[in-house]
């Protein structure tokens, strides 16, 4: 692949210019224009530290991000340091951009990405890991650290696929596991340094939660920690959030109610790589949700959390926050409700609002595959919950399901096909089947084995037998009359290899964008072959990370700690094939490790 | 209860926002100023506003109007100094004054008023008067993926040239519209040339009383039909 060098490196300008002519060209150019209500510009000549969060995808994605906002309002917080944004071009731009030798910009400035002193990127799903080598390219930087010089920025990443950062470690010049907030500050400090990129990055690996690939290369990196905010209410949230001018995935206002989940889900990283639980007081989310609704001028508010029923205190928070929405004529979204303990009362609440679609995930089919993955919800509580939404009018319904989890049958799969079928039942007998058509959607995806999870050690399926299980479904459900919606097997298959992959297979992810892979997660863009050519140009059997681990073996991530002990997730694995559930954090501690944090919901009992 | 017209200004940091997300932008600048619109009835409450023609994407304007509705009487000055300190940068309110009439500001606009640069008129001249004096000018449109030939000469009221500096006075609104990247197609086929504007500006818009063309925000536009 031709290397990218942008026109404007010969001279010394920083802002990048972009005629009208080629914004008129591409989709959407607001994604490239910036300006919008909140954004914040400083000046480069007088602010020393420079950063750029970048966001491996387009606009409409990056800016749904909450965590982006986070940084972007702690950084430009500080007087010393300013942070703009740098995101994905569509490949409509992309291509004017090389064609013009226009290279990537940020929104605020247009100052070219390379001008930054760090650009950091967030790593939020593997199928981003080839835009962020193409968005180097495109910064004129070498995809490759050790080909980099002194004079290019320190490319960082964080976010949750950082915990397993060997397939990028020869990319990225240093990681941060766990929580940007926490070390933000002391990161900014050392660049403020401004010392050459070798003592920066020594300096950086004495910071907690900091994994430099480079000092590991001289086996100067035994164990690196994750870092966390301790007490979610004394960290910083943006009063400001900036307001895109284009509607984006998420348009509204996002407070988080809390991090983490008490669940422990077997299959779900998130459920173990951000423990333990760690809750914001009511009083401070109203005070946030009234903010955030006066700087913005959003219409809705949405709660952000992995589970949004297990907020303790969600009673409270709803009512004083439909206080707030009706004295300012806004909306409120509740997502992420679980079916099991979803109330009659908390459903009359949202419903003065919005009687949005209702979305479950009881990801099995079958009660005995549901203890396997730990998934604590019965085929009777989702029936009794179908039956209070229906009575009380709701009339759309989407239910979410994992295919090929570990010890599935076709009787599991089979399984899905009842559910969906006897909550049409429970519609036919208690909703409003005269007036409207019950609209209910089966949604599958394929189960992917995750770094940090009890599943860590599992096989995925192999593709035919993904294919094999989709088409049993199918011909179920379409007998049944059921809406159907998959994910494409080979996007699962690539996940599958990538999710645990090692620093050999970013050879291969380098390899498959220098074939012109880019936007992997985007169906249009996915390119299945490229990839596979790329695994076998370079020696890689993709059933080597698909198959079952061994739990002897150590495994790429071993070096990352993230609280959570090994040991407990064997035991997890132990129970899964056992058919045998674990409590949830609030309900007993199985002393999983996460209390090492001293904070969270591991010390809830003492303050009560 | 009432109905404030404003004018302002979309210059070049917002003129690449499309009509509807510049809609929604003056929606959530309205409830950051903590003014009290007007909302529609039903099941979906929508903001009461009413904006003029459309301007194209990439188009700059002196002259932009809407029709804002809110549930007070508000003084179009608290208007001015509330809504306007929540505008973002590119947009700039010029003016406010309470509208009596009952024809909202996208049914009553007849004319716009555009500038422009022209690139590839060079060696031509008095190209403005060769355009008002021809019977017809003819250029194919596409709408809703079909294609007719038309004649945009009855659109164009006024059209001259100064060097490279182009204006036109042309039909616009509800009653037929004229875009003026549309006059240099016409022009590129009559010429036989490419001719394109850049920097187009919307520079004025016209209401229309009893035959005479007129500020939106005039007197006699704002108090009769």
């Amino acid at each position: 692949m031709q290397l990218f060098m942008p026109r404007c490196m010969e001279g010394n300008e920083m802002s990048v210019y972009i005629d009208d002519k080629i914004l008129l060209g591409v989709e959407k150019p607001a994604r490239y224009t910036g300006g919008e209500v909140n954004s914040i510009i400083k000046d480069h000549e007088t602010t020393p530290i420079k950063f750029a969060f970048c966001f491996p995808d387009v606009y409409e994605v990056a800016m749904s991000h909450l965590g982006g906002q986070i940084l972007y309002s702690i950084i430009n917080d500080r007087s010393d340091a300013l942070c703009e944004r740098i995101f994905a071009p569509w490949t409509d731009m992309e291509k004017a951009m090389r064609d013009t030798g226009i290279p990537l910009f940020s929104l605020e400035t247009k100052t070219s990405a390379r001008e930054f002193d760090c650009l950091g990127f967030t790593l939020q799903y593997e199928m981003s890991y080839t835009n962020i080598l193409n968005m180097l390219d495109l910064s004129g930087i070498k995809v490759r650290r050790q080909e980099r010089s002194q004079d290019d920025p320190l490319v960082c990443a964080g976010g949750p696929c950082a915990f397993n950062p060997e397939p990028l470690a020869d990319v990225v010049d240093f990681f941060l596991i766990g929580e940007g907030e926490e070390k933000i500050h002391s990161i900014l400090d050392v660049l403020g340094k401004k010392l050459g990129k070798e003592e920066s990055l020594r300096l950086l690996g004495n910071i907690e939660g900091i994994y430099v690939p480079a000092l590991r290369d001289e086996n100067r990196v035994l164990k690196v920690k994750k870092v966390i905010i301790k007490d979610l209410d004394t960290a910083p949230y943006p009063e400001k959030p900036i307001v895109p001018y284009i509607n984006i995935v998420h348009d509204r206002t996002m407070i988080e109610v809390f991090r983490g989940c008490i669940r422990g889900c077997r299959f779900c990283q998130a459920g173990f790589i951000y423990r333990p639980v760690r809750e914001k007081t009511p009083d401070l989310l109203v005070e946030e949700a009234g903010k955030k609704l006066d700087s913005t001028g959003y219409d809705d508010i949405s709660l952000a959390s992995l589970s949004t029923s297990d907020y303790s205190k969600l009673g409270e928070l709803t009512d004083r926050l439909l206080e707030l929405t009706n004295e300012k004529n806004t909306g409120l979204s509740l997502p992420s409700l679980r079916a099991d303990n979803f109330s009659m009362e908390l459903m009359d609440k949202v419903q003065k609002v919005r009687k949005s679609g209702l979305t479950f995930a009881p990801e099995a089919g079958t009660q005995r595959l549901r203890d396997v993955i730990n998934k604590n919800v019965t085929e009777e509580e989702m029936l009794k919950t179908a039956e209070i939404a229906f009575k009380g009018g709701w009339t759309t319904m989407k239910l979410y399901f994992m295919l090929g989890l570990p010890t599935e049958t076709l009787e599991d799969v089979k399984g899905i096909a009842d559910i969906a079928w006897k909550i049409k039942q429970v519609y036919r007998q208690h909703g409003n089947a005269s007036k409207k058509q019950l609209n209910l959607t089966v949604s599958t995806a394929f189960f992917v084995p995750k770094p940090f999870t009890p599943f860590q050690w599992e096989a995925q399926i192999t593709t035919e037998e993904m294919t094999k299980r989709q088409q049993y479904l199918f011909d179920l459900l379409k007998k049944a009359n059921i809406k159907y919606n998959w994910h494409d097997y080979k996007l699962s298959h690539l996940e599958g290899i990538i999710s645990r992959g090692d620093r050999k297979l970013g050879q291969a992810i380098i390899k498959a964008w220098e074939k012109g892979c880019r936007f992997d997660g985007w169906a249009e863009y996915f390119n299945y072959t490229k990839w596979m050519e790329a695994f076998d140009e370079c020696g890689i059997d993709p059933l080597e990370y698909t198959g079952e681990r061994k739990e002897s073996e150590d495994l790429p991530w071993d070096f990352i700690d993230i609280g959570v002990r090994k040991k407990f997730l064997l035991a997890e694995r132990k129970s899964a094939y056992e058919n045998a559930t674990s409590p949830n954090c609030r309900e007993e501690c199985l002393a999983c490790g996460a209390a090492c944090f001293g904070g969270g919901v591991c010390f809830e009992h003492n303050q009560n | 209860m009432s109905i404030i017209r404003i004018k302002f200004i979309k210059g070049n940091e917002v003129k690449f926002i499309s009509h509807l997300d510049m809609m929604n932008t003056f929606q959530r600048a309205i409830r950051r100023a903590g003014l009290e619109s007007e909302y529609s009835k039903g099941f979906n409450p929508q903001m009461q506003m009413v904006f003029g023609a459309p301007l194209s994407l990439g188009f700059t304007s002196e002259a932009e109007y809407a029709d804002l509705s809110f549930v007070k009487d508000y003084e179009p000055e608290t208007i001015m100094e509330k809504l306007g300190a929540e505008l973002p940068s590119g947009l700039d309110l010029q003016e406010a004054a309470v509208r009596k009439s009952n024809k909202n500001i996208m049914a009553d606009i007849s004319f716009a008023e555009y500038t422009f640069v022209i690139k590839g008129l060079e060696d031509l001249n008095d190209v403005g008067k060769s355009i008002m004096d021809c019977d017809e000018l003819m250029v194919e449109k596409t709408r809703n993926g079909k294609t007719r030939k038309i004649n945009i000469k009855p659109l164009i009221l006024e059209f001259e040239t100064a060097g490279s500096k182009g204006r036109l006075l042309a039909v616009a609104g509800n009653s037929g519209n004229l875009n003026p990247r549309l006059l240099s197609e016409a022009m590129s086929i009559k010429y036989d040339r490419n001719i394109e504007f850049t920097d187009i500006n919307r520079s004025r818009q016209f209401v229309e009383r009893n035959g005479v063309k007129m500020n939106p925000l005039a007197k006699e536009a704002m108090e009769t039909k």
